[in-house]
Order: structure tokens, then C-alpha cells, then sequence
């Protein structure tokens, strides 16, 4: 997780609630996300609205209940985002 | 020709030293060409001025090798424009050596200022326009007093690794890789301005050794994404 001591910036939001959905077996309800990625209700809303639309992260319905998939793009994308994080923290850009 | 007076390098060195300034073009052109891509994907600024910085180094590297080439291994070439035939030797080049050397060493130091402000994270941008006025002056004094340049590079060098060393206190491998890079090319700038050829072959595998510093900490990149994922999954 990222540091909370300072406002997060869009890309780290986006690097939290991506790994938190992958550390949940890539599966994990709203609530739970809210919770983990230490989101309020509108800007977890807000951010999903996007990722859903660029397709890194999918709605499931099991048991009546309505789930937060993370896609392969979404794993990809994951992927790009700890590479150019730990790359700032390599050149000392953080 | 005065031709002695441009080349530091010994005899069996001279080749050696394009070979290691070709591959730090590599490995900056690499390691710029990942920040834009960052830059793409995460529209920050401090990458994209990463990016225009280390394209800057790996210019200034490719002027110098391409320079140095020229006046080691001469040769001559014939062309024949109609009737007309026009011989070209390579040591022509001779005459652009002041320009060559100038483009160079600005590009050079515009991209160490670039790094600084980045790494300092120096509010003080608005000072850029009177620190590139500054380093067009140092140039232009380094090409009657030579080692001015090396002098000043080997400064920003020991600054930046300073302010780097400060600022990575948990220190993870790819950390001090960067900063032994920084430290190496810093060692390296100051056997330059020797001008003796013994401490040229020196300066030129420090600066081999630190380019290789530099790329290892870059693939080390590329494997952090399974050293996060499994230290997440314990």
C-alpha cells in the first residue's frame, strides 16, 4: 500500500485498488474494497466508472451478490504501474 | 594537423572508448525511453523531464563518440558529382571540432542540471533559463580552458549523488546501484580533466563500469513486479 502520510495522487489510487482486487484471489466486493484501499464511497465510485470502462476491472454476479473482477488488461496494467513506480524509486523521482 | 592535441586517448585504447560511449548511449536512450512510456501512462511530469534529460546524455555520448571515431580511424572517400570529382576525408571533421565539442558538453550539462532539479525536487525551475545562460558559459570557457567542463560535470555528479544518497534512505539494491553509477561517472569526469592518457583508459572503464551500473538497475526494474506480488501474497 501506498504512503498515507501525504494526498495520494490518480496513479497511486488506481495502484491500490488494482492490487487490493489481485490480493483478494482477484475477486473482492465494493465494501471490502472501500475498506482496503481506503477509498470514500464517490471516489471509489468514480474510479471504478473508469477502470470499468477501460476494461481493467469487471462486474460479476455469484450467489446473489455482485463481485469486482480484476481483468488480464487490468494485470497488465498492474504490472506497467509497479514497474514505473519502483523505476521512480529507482532514479529518485519519489 | 593538429590532431595529437584533440586525442587523449593511447593508441591501443582509441576504439575502446567509442565502443563504451555507444553502449552509455544505449543504456540512456533505454532508461528515457522507459520514462516516456511512464510519462504516457501516468502523465507525470518528473518522468517526462527525466525522459528529455537523459535523451540529452545519450546525445551529448553519441556527438562525442561519433567525433572521436572520426579522428581515430581517418579515411577518404570519392565522390562523383557529374563530372565533377570531390574528395572527402573524415578529418575534415577537424575543422567542426570546436562545434562538435561545444553541442556536446552543452547537452551533456543541460541533462546533469535536468537530473539535479529532478532528484533536489527544486521548486526553483523558474532559475532554468538562467542556469542553461550559465552552462552555454561554462561550455564556452571549457573550449579555451578544457577541463572546465569536466570540473563542473564532476560537480553536479558528486551534488546528485548527495541529494540522491539523502533522499533513498531504505536503500533496496537498485537504489545503490544508481548511486554507485552516479558515483563512478562522478570518479570518472575528475580523471578526465587529468587530460593524461594512463588516466583517460581509467576514466573510460569507471564510465563503462558505471553505465553498467545503471542498466542492471534498470532490468532489476522489470523484476520488481514479482518481487511485489509475492511479498504481497505472504
Amino acid at each position: 500500500m501506498m504512503n498515507r502520510r501525504s494526498k495520494r495522487t490518480q496513479e497511486e489510487i488506481l495502484y491500490d485498488i488494482l492490487l487490493t482486487i489481485l490480493n483478494r484471489s482477484g475477486r473482492i466486493k465494493q465494501t471490502q474494497l472501500m475498506t482496503k484501499a481506503n477509498l470514500s464511497y464517490k471516489l471509489m465510485k468514480n474510479y471504478l466508472e473508469d477502470l470499468v470502462k477501460k476494461d481493467y476491472v469487471d462486474f460479476i454476479k455469484k450467489n446473489d451478490r455482485k463481485y469486482l473482477i480484476i481483468t488480464d488488461k487490468g494485470r497488465d496494467f498492474l504490472d506497467n504501474l509497479i514497474k514505473v513506480k519502483t523505476f521512480k524509486e529507482t532514479m529518485g523521482l519519489d | 594537423m593538429a590532431i595529437p592535441t584533440l586525442i587523449i586517448s593511447p593508441p591501443w585504447f582509441r576504439g575502446f572508448d567509442c565502443v563504451f560511449e555507444y553502449f552509455g548511449v544505449l543504456v540512456f536512450l533505454l532508461i528515457a525511453l522507459f520514462a516516456y512510456k511512464a510519462t504516457k501512462m501516468t502523465n507525470d511530469q518528473k518522468t517526462k523531464w527525466l525522459f528529455v534529460s537523459f535523451l540529452l546524455i545519450a546525445a551529448s555520448y553519441f556527438i562525442k563518440a561519433f567525433r572521436n571515431i572520426n579522428l581515430y580511424f581517418p579515411f577518404e572517400r570519392q565522390l562523383l558529382i557529374g563530372s565533377l570529382e570531390v574528395k572527402y576525408t573524415s578529418l575534415a571533421i577537424i575543422n567542426l571540432v570546436p562545434i562538435i565539442d561545444f553541442t556536446s558538453r552543452v547537452l551533456f550539462l543541460l541533462g546533469l542540471v535536468g537530473v539535479y532539479f529532478l532528484i533536489t525536487q527544486s521548486e526553483e525551475k523558474k532559475h532554468m533559463a538562467l542556469m542553461v545562460y550559465f552552462i552555454t558559459i561554462v561550455t564556452y570557457v571549457s573550449s579555451i580552458v578544457p577541463y572546465v567542463f569536466h570540473l563542473t560535470s564532476a560537480i553536479l555528479l558528486a551534488e546528485i549523488s548527495y541529494f540522491y544518497l539523502k533522499k533513498t534512505e531504505r536503500k533496496r539494491l537498485n537504489q545503490k546501484l544508481v548511486l554507485t553509477a552516479f558515483l563512478s561517472l562522478m570518479m570518472s569526469q575528475m580523471l578526465f580533466l587529468t587530460f593524461h592518457p594512463g588516466l583517460y583508459v581509467s576514466a573510460g572503464i569507471l564510465e563503462l563500469f558505471g553505465f553498467v551500473l545503471l542498466l542492471f538497475s534498470y532490468v532489476l526494474v522489470h523484476f520488481s513486479v514479482r518481487e511485489l506480488k509475492i511479498k504481497k501474497e505472504k
